[in-house]
C-alpha cells in the first residue's frame, strides 16, 4: 500500500458518519420502493381532484396524490444556496437535456439555474420556462415566471406544447403554446420524456415507463407486472436478467421504444410487445451507457444516442450501434478531447445538437454544439468561459 | 491491487459480504460526492438491491464492482435531483465528513475533475482492480489507466504547491 493509498484510506471520519443499516434495515429498504407496488396507478385517481383542507385558521388547497413521496419538495431548497446572481438565460449552466420546439428553436435544460433556455434563431439565449428560483410556484401563469425544481427531460407536442419533467417537484409541467404553464400529471421523479403516436406521452419516472394518453389515462407500461424469479422490477431480454431502471426513452413514428437503462448499462428496445437489446446480445456486448435523456429520433427514423460513457455520438441501425463522425469538434478552439455528451436532439434538416455539462472529458466546459449533416460542427453557446 | 475474484464471493454470505464491503462504500462515494448524505444513501440502496439479487450477484466477477456502478448511479440520480452536483463540487456547499488533519488532502481531492476523481477513488480507496474501475465508469481500461496516471501527477502538484505556500507563509 502506497502513501497516496493509504492517505485516501484514511480520509473520512467514520465518527461522522451514522451506523451502518442491519440486514432487516436493508430488506425493508427494497420493500417500501416505489417502483415495486406501482404505486402510479393509484395517481389517476388523485390527480385533477382539488381537496380543501380546512384546520384552524389555516386553509389550503392541495392538488393530486396525498403521498409523501410524491408531494413537491420545498425544503429541499435550503441546501441549494443562493439563486444565481449572474443574469439568468444568457449562458450555460449545468446544461442537459435538448429537445427542438415546434417553430425549430432548440431547448435546453440548464440545470444550474433550474430553468429551461430557448436559443434563438439569431443565436441568443433566453428563457423558456423558470424563473431561477428552485420551487413549485407558478402554474396558471406566465412559465418564465413560474419556479421549476430540476427539470431534466423535455418533449415536444406538434402544436408547439412542451412537456417538462419536472424532477425535484415530482410533476410534469405543461407549457401552453401561449406560453402559459400548468402541472399535467404528478409522478415520482420523472426524468425522461418521449411523445409517441396518437400523442401519447411517455414518462420515464421510479416507477418505469408510464404512459399519458391525450385523455390523461395514467398506465404503467414497463416493466412488466409479473415478476422474473421473485424480483418486481426485474426484466429478462434475450437470456438475462436485470433490473429495469432506465434513465432515457426516445419513440419512433412508428412506437417503438428506445430505452437506455442505468444499471446495467444496456440500450434496449421494446417493439410490439417485446424487449431486445440494442448493439449485441449479452449484458457485456450491448454495454452502452447513455447519460439521462440522452436519445433522440432524427426525420428519418434513426436513433441517435449520447454516448455519455464513450465520449460519442452513436447512431442506431437496425440492431446495431455505430458511431457518428464528430471530428468536426475539433476545429472549435479549446473544444479538443473528450466531449461527453448530456443531451441530444435533432432538427429537422438532420442537424444534431449535443451539450455536455463539462462535467468530465478534457474540456470541463460546458458547452452547446451544432454538428452538420456533412460533419462540420459550431459552437452555439458556452458557459461563458471558453 | 486486489478486486474481488470470483472464488472469494461465489456461495459467500450477503452478511460477509455486506460486512466487509459498506464501509468501503461509503467512503468511496463520500469522496465522489462529496456529501455523506447521498453517499450513505446511495451505499445503502446499492447494497439493498444486492441483498435482493444476492444469489446473481455474488456468481458475478464483481460484487463489488456491481455494488459501486448502482451506487455511482444513484448518487448521481440524487445529486442531480437536487441540482446539488455543480453546486457541491464547485462550492462544497456541504460539509464532508472528512478527518480535520487531512483537509489538505480532501481539497486536492475534491479540485480533480470528475472522471479524476472517480478512477483514484475506486481504484486506491475501494480497491477495484483497473479493469473493474472501466466497467463500473464505462470506459475502456487504458483509459482508466491514463486517467489514474494524469490524476496522481495532479494530487502531486497540489499537495506540493500547498506545501510551497506553507512555507512560504511561514518564511
Amino acid at each position: 500500500m502506497n502513501d497516496l493509498e493509504r492517505s485516501l484510506k484514511d480520509l473520512i471520519d467514520d465518527t461522522r458518519l451514522p451506523t451502518p443499516p442491519s440486514i432487516d434495515e436493508l430488506r425493508k429498504r427494497t420493500e417500501r420502493r416505489g417502483y415495486r407496488v406501482h404505486q402510479p396507478r393509484r395517481l389517476l385517481v388523485g390527480i385533477l381532484t382539488a381537496v380543501v383542507v380546512i384546520s384552524g385558521v389555516t386553509l389550503a388547497v392541495v392538488y393530486g396524490p396525498r403521498s409523501s413521496q410524491l408531494a413537491p419538495k420545498p425544503g429541499r431548497q435550503s441546501n441549494l444556496g443562493s439563486p444565481p446572481t449572474r443574469p439568468a438565460g444568457l449562458q450555460l449552466n449545468v446544461p442537459g437535456p435538448l429537445a427542438i420546439a415546434s417553430n425549430g428553436d432548440l431547448l435546453v435544460s440548464n440545470q444550474g439555474t433550474n430553468q429551461i433556455l430557448e436559443r434563438l434563431p439569431d443565436g441568443t439565449l433566453t428563457t423558456f420556462a423558470g424563473n431561477g428560483h428552485a420551487g413549485a410556484d407558478g402554474d396558471g401563469g406566465r412559465a418564465t415566471s413560474a419556479e421549476l425544481n430540476a427539470p431534466i427531460g423535455m418533449a415536444v407536442a406538434s402544436d408547439g406544447t412542451v412537456y417538462i419533467a419536472d424532477s425535484q417537484n415530482n410533476r410534469i409541467r405543461v407549457v401552453s403554446p401561449t406560453g402559459l404553464i400548468t402541472t399535467f400529471a404528478q409522478v415520482a421523479d420523472p426524468v425522461a420524456l418521449a411523445l409517441g403516436p396518437q400523442n401519447t406521452l411517455y414518462i420515464v419516472d421510479q416507477a418505469g415507463v408510464q404512459t399519458v394518453s391525450s385523455n390523461r389515462a395514467v398506465a404503467t407500461l414497463l416493466p412488466p407486472p409479473t415478476s422474473v424469479n421473485g424480483i418486481v422490477g426485474d426484466v429478462s431480454v434475450e437470456g438475462e436478467v436485470f433490473a429495469f431502471d432506465p434513465d432515457a426513452i426516445t419513440v419512433t413514428p412508428s412506437g417503438d421504444l428506445y430505452l437506455a437503462n442505468s444499471s446495467p448499462k444496456v440500450l434496449l428496445r421494446y417493439s410490439s410487445g417485446v424487449m431486445s437489446m440494442v448493439g449485441g446480445t449479452s449484458l457485456e456486448t450491448a454495454d452502452t451507457y447513455v447519460a439521462q435523456d440522452g436519445l433522440a429520433v432524427a426525420p428519418d427514423g434513426t436513433i441517435i444516442v449520447g454516448d455519455y460513457g464513450g465520449f460519442d455520438l452513436d447512431q442506431v441501425t437496425g440492431t446495431s450501434i455505430s458511431p457518428i463522425d464528430k471530428s468536426g469538434l475539433n476545429s472549435i478552439a479549446k473544444l479538443i478531447g473528450g466531449f461527453r455528451p448530456s443531451g441530444v436532439a435533432v432538427g429537422s434538416n438532420g442537424e444534431i445538437y449535443t451539450d455536455t455539462d463539462g462535467r468530465s472529458g478534457a474540456t470541463n466546459r460546458e458547452t452547446l454544439i451544432a454538428i452538420d449533416p456533412d460533419g462540420k460542427a459550431h459552437l452555439l453557446a458556452d458557459d461563458g468561459a471558453l | 491491487m486486489g478486486s474481488d475474484p470470483i472464488s472469494s464471493h461465489v456461495g459467500s454470505s450477503f452478511e460477509d459480504w455486506y460486512r466487509s464491503e459498506y464501509r468501503s462504500i461509503v467512503h468511496s462515494l463520500v469522496l465522489i460526492t462529496g456529501n455523506g448524505d447521498v453517499a450513505v444513501d446511495a451505499a445503502s440502496e446499492a447494497c439493498a438491491r444486492a441483498l435482493e439479487r444476492w444469489e446473481r450477484v455474488s456468481m458475478m466477477a464483481s460484487p463489488s464492482g456491481w455494488a459501486y456502478t448502482v451506487g455511482l448511479n444513484v448518487a448521481r440520480r440524487a445529486l442531480r435531483r437536487a441540482r446539488m452536483e455543480a453546486l457541491l463540487l464547485r462550492q462544497t456547499a456541504v460539509s464532508p465528513p472528512v478527518r480535520e488533519d487531512a483537509l489538505e488532502l480532501w481539497e486536492a481531492v475534491r479540485h480533480l475533475p470528475h472522471q479524476q476523481r472517480v478512477a483514484v477513488v475506486l481504484h486506491y480507496v475501494a480497491d477495484l482492480s483497473q479493469r473493474d474501475v472501466a466497467s463500473v465508469m464505462g470506459v475502456a481500461e487504458g483509459t482508466v489507466a491514463a486517467t489514474l496516471h494524469t490524476a496522481r501527477k495532479r494530487l502531486a502538484d497540489s499537495l506540493g504547491q500547498t506545501v510551497e505556500a506553507r512555507e512560504a507563509e511561514r518564511e
